[in-house]
Formats: C-alpha cells, sequence, structure tokens
C-alpha cells in the first residue's frame, strides 16, 4: 500500500494524527478487539548538537539529516515549515512501507521531535539508528522527573513500569546479576509504588523506567501517555491534540530548562565576566558499592554502551578514583570524582547536559534505582518546573 | 605525603567555600564564597596586584585575598601593595558589595606548602618588611603560622588546624605552569581524545592547552599561557615519541613544537557511526602507560605503578 500523501504543516499533521486516532478508537469500539500499537501516535524527543554545522537552522537540519540518514534507506522530504521534515523509511527495493513515515519537527534547535504512527518495532528501530549518530541522543528522563510528571498541572498518574538490570555491572557474575521488570497500569499504581518506597531493598532496585499519565482529563477526547525513560512517549486513545500538548507544552519546557538552564547554565563551571568561578558540582549519591572501585569504574567508563562515557582512571586514594572522561557521543569532557558513596561530577561550560541525565538515568536503571541527584541550589536537579 | 603545589592549594580553599561532598564546607558555613580569581586589581599609581584568590562573605561584610607561594621568598613590591588594599578596591575589582554600615574587614593572607624552609623564608620576608599578613602553610593539615586574620571568625577557623585530603580535593584548577608533565598529562589525553571524537582535527599545541588547562585558561595571565602551552607541547612530543606513537601524528615534519603545531589523534572511523573499540582500548592502555611512565621518570618511582587503570 501506498503511504499517505505527506502533511505539509505541522498543524495539518496534528489533525491528521488526530484523525487516524480517533478512527483507530472507533475502529477499537466496533471490533470489539485491541491491537495495543494500532493507531497509536509515538513521539520521540531528541537531543542535537548542530552547532558548527552553519547559520540558517533549515539548511544545517537538512544538510545533516541527509548525510546521516542515507546509509539508513531513509529519504527526507523538506515540507512547508522550514523545521519541519518527513523521514520515509523504504525498504531494500526501495518501497515505502504504508506507516513508515516520520515526521521531524525541529522548531526547537536543540530538542527535537519525531512523530509516527508507525508501528513500535520500527519506529524504535529508526530511533536507535538516530541516537547511534554524533550529536544526536535521546532525551533521558530519570525517575523523580517521570514521577514529577504524573503529579504536574493537567495530569492523573495511570500507572507505572520499571525495569532495572545490573548486567553492565555484574559481567562475568551471575551470582550478582538482578533483573527485573514491571508494568502496572490502573488506579492502584500509586498505592502500589507507594509501598515500594517503603522497602529500602525493593527502591534500590526499581527504578521507574515509564509512567503512564492522563494528560487534560477535562477534555473531551481522552489519551492515555506512556512516557518512557528514553524519550519515547505513546499516546493510547482519541487526541492527538492532548498529546501534542503534553510534549510541547510540558515536557519539552521542563527537560529544556532542566537540561539547559540548569546543568549547562547553572551547574557547569565556568568563569564569568569578572573572574568569578561559576557552576557547581553534580552531586550524584548511592547506597555503596558491590565491587571493587575499579571494577566500577570500568563498567562505567569503557567508551561503550550503555553509559557511552570513555575515562583516564586514577586511583586517587584506595577506595576513590578521579576519572577524566569523554562522552563517546559529543566528545564533551567531563571529570568524575568516584568514592564508594559519592560521584562528583564536574561539568565544564560547553559541554553537553545530556550527557548528565544519560550517565544519571541509566545510573539508576542498571546500578542504583534510589540514586538521587543534586547541584549548588538544587537539592534534586531532574524536576520539573515549580509552574509546570 | 607529596609536597603541596600552588594548584592544590587554591583548590583546597576554593572547595572549602563551596558545598562540596568531598572537602570541609567550612568557609562555606560562614558565607564565603569565591569572588575573583587572578582578577587584577589597580592602584591610584597605576600599579596593580593579581591575587591568586579573592574570597568574600556577605554574612561576615568581609573579604580576604590569598597569594599562594611555593617558594622561599616573597615579592616584596606586591606585598606591599596588598597592604594597601582597601574594601573599595575589592568592590570595584571583585564585585563583590560590603555594608558599610557595618564592620568591614579585608584580608590578605599567604598560602604556602608546609615545608620549613618555605615558611620560614616567607615569614621572614613578611616580618623585614613590617607585614601583618597570616601565613598559612598547608600540608595535611592547615594551620597558622604568623599573623591574624582581621575578620574574627575567619581568624579562629584557620588558627585551629584544619584537616585536609588532598587527595580529594576539587580540581578546579587543573594545572599550572609549575605542575609536572605527568601531572598535566591526563588532562592533555582527555582534550586529545575529546577533541578526536567532535571530529575537530587536526588540532594546535595552543588549543589543546587552554582546553586541558580548563575554565580558569581565560582569567590566566598571558605568560603562564605561554608556559602552559610550552609544556603542553612537551607532554604530546613525549607521547608521540613513545606509547602514543601510532595513534598521535603530526602534521608537519619540523623537529620543533611550537604553539601552532598541529596534531591529529588517529582512532575513530571516518564517519564517527560506529566506535573501533578494539582500536580505543589499544588506545585507552597507551594512554595508561603514558601517564604512568612520565609520572615514574618524574617522581623517581618505579614504572607500572597502576594508579592510572585500564578502563
Amino acid at each position: 500500500m501506498q503511504p499517505h500523501p505527506p502533511a505539509r504543516t505541522k498543524e495539518a499533521m496534528i489533525g491528521f494524527f488526530q484523525d487516524r486516532m480517533q478512527s483507530g478508537v472507533a475502529r477499537y469500539a466496533g471490533e470489539k478487539k485491541q491491537n495495543a500499537d494500532e493507531g497509536a501516535a509515538k513521539t520521540y524527543m531528541l537531543e542535537t548538537d548542530l552547532t558548527g554545522l552553519g547559520d540558517n537552522r533549515h539548511d544545517r537540519t537538512l544538510a545533516f539529516l541527509r548525510g546521516a540518514l542515507a546509509p539508513l534507506h531513509c529519504e527526507i522530504q523538506e515540507l512547508h515549515d522550514e523545521t519541519f521534515f518527513l523521514i520515509t523509511r523504504r525498504n531494500a527495493r526501495g518501497e515505502a512501507a504504508r506507516q513508515d513515515q516520520f515526521y521531524l519537527q525541529a522548531d526547537d534547535d536543540r530538542f527535537w521531535f519525531i512523530h509516527t504512527l508507525a508501528k513500535s518495532e520500527r519506529a524504535d528501530r529508526l530511533h536507535q539508528e538516530l541516537i547511534r549518530l554524533p550529536k544526536v541522543d535521546s532525551a533521558w528522563f530519570p525517575t523523580e522527573f517521570l514521577l514529577d510528571l504524573t503529579r504536574a498541572r493537567d495530569n492523573i498518574f495511570r500507572g507505572f513500569s520499571s525495569r532495572f538490570d545490573n548486567a553492565p555491572f555484574a559481567q562475568g557474575d551471575e551470582d550478582r546479576r538482578a533483573e527485573f521488570s514491571l508494568k502496572l497500569w490502573g488506579k492502584l499504581a500509586p498505592t502500589v509504588l507507594d509501598a515500594i518506597n517503603q522497602s529500602d531493598v525493593l527502591r534500590q532496585h526499581i527504578a521507574v523506567s515509564g509512567v503512564r499519565v492522563h494528560h487534560r482529563p477535562a477534555s473531551e477526547d481522552m489519551v492515555l501517555d506512556d512516557v518512557n525513560c528514553f524519550g519515547k512517549v505513546t499516546a493510547f486513545g482519541a487526541s492527538f491534540n492532548s498529546h501534542y500538548d503534553l510534549m510541547a507544552y510540558q515536557l519539552r519546557p521542563a527537560y529544556r530548562q532542566t537540561i539547559v538552564d540548569r546543568i549547562e547554565g547553572e551547574l557547569a563551571i565556568g568563569v564569568g565576566d569578572d573572574h568569578q568561578l561559576t557552576g557547581a558540582p553534580i552531586i550524584v549519591r548511592h547506597y555503596g558499592l558491590e565491587q571493587p572501585i575499579e571494577q566500577f569504574v570500568r563498567a562505567i567508563f569503557n567508551g561503550a554502551g550503555p553509559f557511552r562515557l570513555w575515562g583516564l582512571a586514577s586511583m586517587i586514594l584506595d577506595d576513590c578514583a578521579r576519572v577524566y572522561a569523554v562522552d563517546m557521543h559529543v566528545g564533551h569532557k567531563l571529570t568524575f570524582d568516584l568514592s564508594p558513596t559519592i560521584i562528583r561530577i564536574e561539568l565544564p561550560k560547553g559541554s553537553c547536559g545530556n550527557t548528565i541525565a544519560r550517565f544519571f538515568t541509566l545510573f539508576q536503571q542498571h546500578y542504583a534505582a534510589n540514586a538521587t541527584i543534586s547541584g549548588g541550589r538544587f537539592d534534586a536537579v531532574f524536576r520539573l518546573r515549580e509552574d509546570a | 605525603m607529596d609536597r603541596v603545589g600552588n594548584v592544590a592549594m587554591l583548590n583546597a580553599i576554593i572547595g572549602r567555600c563551596q558545598n562540596e561532598p568531598f572537602v570541609p564546607n567550612d568557609l562555606f558555613q560562614l558565607g564565603y564564597t569565591q569572588i575573583a580569581i587572578e582578577r587584577p586589581v589597580a592602584f591610584a599609581d597605576g600599579k596593580e596586584v593579581v591575587p591568586d584568590l579573592a574570597i568574600g562573605s556577605g554574612t561576615l561584610n568581609g573579604a580576604c585575598c590569598f597569594e599562594s607561594k611555593t617558594g622561599r621568598n616573597i615579592d616584596a613590591p606586591q606585598a606591599r601593595k596588598y597592604a594597601q588594599l582597601t574594601p573599595q578596591h575589592l568592590e570595584r575589582y571583585c564585585r563583590f558589595t560590603l555594608d558599610y554600615t557595618r564592620a568591614v574587614t579585608v584580608d590578605v593572607g599567604y598560602l604556602c606548602p608546609d615545608d620549613a624552609e618555605c615558611v620560614d623564608g616567607i615569614t621572614m620576608d613578611l616580618d623585614r618588611e613590617g607585614l601583618p599578613f597570616p601565613l598559612l602553610p598547608v600540608g595535611a593539615q592547615i594551620a597558622l603560622a604568623r599573623g591574624r586574620f582581621n575578620e574574627p571568625q575567619l581568624h579562629s577557623l584557620f588558627a585551629t588546624r584544619l584537616t585536609m585530603d588532598f587527595a580529594k580535593v576539587p580540581p578546579y584548577y587543573h594545572f599550572d605552569k609549575v605542575s609536572r608533565l605527568f601531572e598535566m598529562a591526563p588532562w592533555v589525553v582527555q582534550s586529545l581524545v575529546a577533541f578526536a571524537q567532535q571530529g575537530n582535527i587536526p588540532f594546535r599545541t595552543a588549543a589543546i592547552a587552554a582546553d586541558a588547562y580548563g575554565p580558569l585558561w581565560h582569567v590566566t595571565g598571558a605568560g603562564q599561557q605561554n608556559t602552559v602551552i610550552k609544556k603542553t607541547g612537551q607532554v604530546l612530543r613525549a607521547a608521540m615519541v613513545k606509547e602514543l606513537k601510532s595513534f598521535l601524528e603530526r602534521a608537519d615534519a619540523k623537529k620543533t613544537v611550537n604553539r601552532n603545531t598541529e596534531w591529529t589523534l588517529r582512532y575513530a572511523n571516518a564517519t564517527g557511526n560506529a566506535y573501533p573499540f578494539q582500536r580505543l582500548k589499544s588506545l585507552d592502555k597507551a594512554c595508561v602507560r603514558f601517564v604512568n611512565r612520565l609520572e615514574s621518570e618524574e617522581l623517581g618511582t618505579l614504572p607500572g605503578m597502576w594508579r592510572y587503570l585500564f578502563p
């Protein structure tokens, strides 16, 4: 089947997605059967840094997309809005699959959206391929950020998912391997989460990897949004408008404020015009080490996934290490001081704050679900803004 | 313990002004924060002094400049200028507001390594000039050796022996012009890898030096910058000759290394789409061997102490 003719503008895309979601719900009501993925809109939030690729936003975005996506059998189409593009995935025979259309919305220079109705498997595949590119990363939402979202205005908490896998830290030691996954939807979810939080052992191993929120409960068409810790938000229901409102007016501003204003603006270490040192170290506190610090350091700073951090590690004391690290994703520098219960991170001015979000989210998902992060005047760095 | 250098002394004071997890925050508790680093203060006669560090406390309504010395002498004209320092100077040059309806204090403190020759030499120089400045020898402890601070609470703090674990001092200053090559090497290696990963090659000695030096580069004087660039060249040359020979290349064949010499670190593939991890692992090991060798050569210790870990 031929792909749908593209929406030329963002507004047209919203209308098109709205229609598709409503017809999906109507079909579900008629057929009395549900394919969870059918008709569900997905939006992925990406973090990008195209500085140095030219001043014209449209041209540099297009040039980057063409260069980066050509090997992935993707066709880039310019649309009416200058920061709005259609990515069409073609198969090996050059045919476009019916739903493999991805709208890339780059109106925010730093945090892009990719909207699609494609099935999760195929959409996730493209997302994975995109974030392997240099200069592109996922948005990363740590536990407290996700839980804050459930408490924000216009949102009702409808469930959560949890995943924990300490594989990166337990390599070669199957006895220490811990894996856990849980999905809980419904009105009892907050109660269960409260119960989990009462137990130190469970809190240590149950990182919230996603939440389900009912956004804009007063609106006519209902939508439930599953917000995943790696920046994917899946909308179930009949209102793409509500889903878009959540993404564009709640999630992205809050994330932008955390990464750009707090981490890169206030916490990154620099020197002001008056020769004053600005910024503050970022502090991660966790329950302690389960292995010698050398192994702990190697698990994080080996240059490979999931952390994608490289580092030259120096033992400054028997139980403390300093790591001269580089984020392999963007080639920015950070310095880590690691002790058995505290990780102190110094992010130089100009380095990417998303590295902190990625490190901390993955640290929660793979090592200490109850780790906390603070810095400067912020007791918790990843909080939604107060008025969200 | 190893003799404490300028970098560690200044980092220790800055660290104590921050709410740092690894160093005591006693100065922070007194309301002190660093207000200027290497900020020139000009006097009416056209001369100036450049305190290494100035800290100020709104709570105590006072400021203190620190001058760190690693030798046995002070710069007498500089010390005499410090004696002329007024609150107005600090307000004007360090953008620090004082409340003149209350008592205002301005202090100048000297920092030096805790070794007898330094302490005695600086004490004699300050006595000779008739200057009352306090002297703080810095070692495993920070202890007041002479003088007193005008601010009573600051004096009380330094009059007690403050403990300091220098291994844990935060690296605000990465290194300075008198740092040894092995102390600079990890920062240089980090910058090389970062530049290469950004696809920002080739890179010049001066750019590597600035990046490795860190955020304080822009407030550092030209003399310090030139020495740091020169020493960065020495680090790179040492790296290229031995351990990093197969990774680090020079764009020209000249024998001398200067600030404009271009370097290339080759380990990433050209597209940057995939990391050649085997190559990266070899680079890791080469970097570790390199820093270890420099350290053993400069400190006279046995090579292969494995202070630096294979990632």
